[in-house]
């Protein structure tokens, strides 16, 4: 097995940051090589969860639009939530996930606009399934890199005193 | 614009606004990164009339061809002009030019601040965590001194536009709505909801309608070590509003990520808020202020959702701006959807 894309960019950022960090004096080449070296850590941990991330939020997606249907008032809207939880992926490229994906989340969005206009213990519980997977939404997007990134950030802003 | 083409650009230009000058140098250029809003540059000017030396460091701050949010220079010069010598400290002003003609788009240059520091993070370390409170107060009162400023005293009455007390927080909203629809690269239900939100709880209207310095936050002003503020800098974002906006954003968790409760790490939030209505003289009323920082998540989102697209459309390529964009996005994201289940 060949080594995988995300173990390939972790290893070079590492190795920049390391080993060819230290020797630029210039500060603003400095903080692009760092800034680089951290985006390239910020596509690893993107690349092994991108499918991942994708399907996993369309199932969910899929699943509330399905569980929502009772409650919607609109004929359109409904239409249009029904025929987008029957959406499936068949491709798995990665623009094509990408294009499912938004699509689903537009409707997501209409039918929480809806939603939330609805009185009633139906409404208010998909309202509520509709906020817990918006809570996913963000965790899915999370990346864990940031407090090293203010570290090195923090050291490239120091001036010196006399500047 | 490579350092190189800005210098010998500039001395074109030097050359022209001073036809008296026998001699103009330019070095010590550096380019300082970080800017989102304009290209930036620190340099020192060595210039030389018949038989008299100048020696200025100076900063030039020219607009991106493709800028995150669209701001002028000219918003820029006409708030340093405005405060230049009173009690909110201010770079001295040299130079603007707005024609394009000669750096490619519109600049201005004014004296470098030098010896200070303007990395929030810094607060969070020694020498600098032993004077964050002091720079903290000192903040909060330069930010009540913007606020209760009148705009018609300073010359800047006549430049913006005024909204009407109860249509505030409209303006702000719609404007960065504007920017959000025509800059999101995926939709962002959880935004949008907060939006939907902003809109049914309308807060009242602003006690005085006044300068709002718009990106009021650490970073933008740059301190001593012994406490001082020497300058309050990036004005592009001034616009006349409720001044509690600038407070609001100045609390945004996202400057303060590793210690929620100290606005910009430097000062306990509940000082921080009594500082500014002893200062301004205006009222922090706790929901009105709740509604203004859910307002300030929804704007700091706007805003790295434009990094993120000028980024990916290729319209500006700084590593800079692609890191801002994807890590302020996503503790943005977060801090939003905390704010919100607070109140849905």
């Amino acid at each position: 097995m060949r080594p995988q894309a995300d173990q390939i960019l972790r290893t070079i950022a590492t190795t920049l940051i390391t080993q060819y960090l230290p020797g630029i004096e210039k500060e603003n080449e400095k903080t692009e090589l760092g800034l680089s070296a951290l985006l390239m850590m910020v596509v690893s941990e993107e690349f092994d969860r991108a499918a991942h991330r994708r399907i996993e939020e369309n199932n969910a997606l899929r699943r509330i639009f399905a569980e929502s249907l009772p409650a919607i008032k609109d004929d359109d809207l409904k239409r249009r939530v029904r025929e987008a939880s029957e959406k499936a992926e068949d491709d798995y490229h990665m623009s094509v996930l990408d294009k499912l994906n938004c699509e689903l989340q537009e409707v997501f969005i209409e039918l929480h606009t809806h939603i939330e206009a609805i009185e009633g213990e139906g409404a208010r519980h998909i309202n509520e399934a509709i906020w817990t997977e918006l809570e996913n939404w963000t965790k899915r997007r999370e990346f864990t890199i940031w407090e090293m990134a203010f570290a090195m950030l923090t050291k490239a802003a120091t001036r010196n005193e006399g500047e | 614009m490579t350092e190189e083409e800005m210098v010998e650009r500039f001395k074109v230009y030097l050359s022209d606004q001073m036809p008296d000058a026998t001699n103009i140098e330019i070095d010590s250029v550096r380019s300082i990164v970080g800017g989102a809003s304009r290209q930036t540059f620190s340099m020192k000017l060595n210039i030389t009339y018949k038989d008299t030396e100048v020696l200025k460091r100076v900063i030039l701050r020219r607009e991106f061809e493709s800028g995150i949010i669209d701001t002028k220079v000219r918003t820029e010069w006409d708030a340093y002009s405005a405060f230049f010598n009173t009690s909110v400290p201010v770079p001295e002003l040299l130079w603007i030019e707005e024609d394009p003609k000669w750096m490619g788009t519109p600049f201005f240059v004014m004296e470098e601040i030098v010896g200070c520091q303007d990395f929030f993070r810094l607060f969070l370390e020694a020498p600098y965590n032993a004077v964050r409170e002091k720079v903290g107060e000192r903040f909060c009162e330069i930010m009540g001194t913007i606020a209760k400023t009148d705009p018609a005293a300073v010359g800047l009455e006549d430049k913006l536009d005024k909204p009407a007390p109860d249509e505030c927080w409209r303006w702000e909203l719609d404007w960065w709505e504007e920017n959000i629809n025509k800059n999101e690269l995926e939709p962002h239900p959880g935004l949008r909801a907060a939006i939907r939100w902003l809109r049914r709880n309308p807060p009242p209207p602003a006690q005085k309608v006044g300068i709002v310095h718009g990106d009021m936050r650490g970073g933008n002003f740059m301190f001593k070590i012994d406490g001082e503020i020497k300058a309050i800098l990036d004005w592009e974002l001034m616009h006349l509003g409720d001044p509690l906006e600038d407070l609001a954003w100045s609390l945004n968790r996202l400057f303060s990520w590793e210690d929620h409760d100290r606005l910009g790490l430097m000062l306990p939030r509940e000082r921080a808020i009594r500082i500014w209505e002893d200062v301004s003289g205006f009222k922090a009323d706790p929901e009105v202020l709740l509604w203004w920082e859910i307002f300030s998540s929804v704007k700091g989102m706007a805003i790295w959702i434009s990094m993120n697209e000028v980024y990916s459309a290729g319209k500006n390529s700084s590593t800079i701006i692609c890191f801002g964009g994807m890590f302020a996005s996503d503790l943005q994201g977060r801090i939003l959807l905390r704010q919100m289940r607070e109140v849905s």
